[in-house]
């Protein structure tokens, strides 16, 4: 079980990547036409953007992106290492914590967009990283002997 | 590892702590107070890079909001990470530690940095720099003393 709940979370770790690299590199490009066919109406109608709008949206795509890999990055290298190998508490409590953050504030713009289909999306996303981690919650069991983040 | 050396690696730990710390807060200042405490930052030198006049329409105000928060929340995120692996794994003097966070700070600059040069948003890219420098001085320091495997007592 505490495998499996690792796998699945590092396949998250991948899946965040390629995410990242998605939204950074083809933000711009028609493979990124749903998003912005999901997301523009939500704020501007179907007024034409201005060329400064443009900018922001592709700039900060693209800084969300990049977030996107560290984070992948981040959580892959934790879990393979600290959660899979060595069975460490501080890494679950680390993934917990940033997982549990990552949520309230999704939850939080999910709520103020006020869009209701976004909801089941939040939820699937929010289940991705929960069920995992109630998988590997058995390290809990294990007497801490590190420090905590 | 003798004495002295103990304290120069752990000299840059604290140093790596206190950056995780520093980027945390920033992600929730940006996050949270992006029109009130960093309304300077983000409204009077970030904005004007796209929008030389002030922003005329809501959906715009709203998205660029809303995408702040995001970026802000993602970042304190990364923070919560940073800390946590550098707390731990990285005390222990851990390749891997060494390795994610070099691995996370050489995708953030580069991608960070050749956008906000793409695309003139200079404040960011001048600010990237000294983040850097406080990122890879202890990294490049601290090369020699992580081990595969770690130490049981760092």
């Amino acid at each position: 079980m505490h495998n499996i709940g690792c796998k699945l979370l590092m396949i998250n770790g991948f899946l965040l990547m390629l995410l990242g690299f998605y939204a950074v590199f083809f933000n711009n490009t028609p493979f990124f036409y749903i998003i912005n066919w999901l997301m523009d109406p939500l704020f501007w109608g179907n007024e034409p953007l201005s060329k400064g709008t443009v900018n922001f949206k592709i700039f900060t795509w693209d800084l969300l992106g990049m977030f996107h890999i560290i984070w992948g990055v981040n959580l892959f290298f934790i879990v393979k290492y600290g959660l899979m190998t060595k069975k460490e508490v501080w890494a679950w409590r680390c993934i917990v914590i940033q997982v549990v953050t990552w949520l309230f504030v999704i939850a939080y713009f999910t709520l103020s967009i006020g869009q209701n289909t976004y909801y089941p999306v939040t939820i699937f996303f929010a289940a991705l990283f929960i069920i995992p981690l109630i998988m590997t919650k058995d390290v809990l069991k294990k007497r801490e002997t590190g420090n905590n983040p | 590892m003798s004495e002295s050396k103990m304290n120069q690696f752990m000299f840059f730990v604290r140093r790596l702590l206190l950056v995780s710390v520093i980027i945390t807060l920033f992600g929730i200042g940006l996050a949270v107070f992006k029109n009130t405490l960093l309304s300077f930052l983000v409204n009077d030198l970030f904005c004007p890079t796209f929008w030389p006049n002030t922003i005329t329409d809501e959906g715009t105000a709203r998205f660029k909001n809303l995408i702040l928060s995001l970026c802000g929340a993602m970042m304190t995120t990364w923070g919560i990470l940073l800390f946590g692996i550098i707390n731990n794994a990285f005390k222990k003097r851990e390749l891997w530690a060494w390795n994610t966070v070099f691995l996370s700070t050489c995708a953030w600059f580069t991608i960070d940095e050749f956008f906000s040069v793409y695309y003139h948003v200079w404040l960011n890219a001048i600010g990237n720099v000294p983040l850097l420098i406080m990122l890879i001085v202890p990294l490049v320091m601290t090369r020699k003393f992580v081990v595969k495997g770690g130490v049981s007592h760092a």
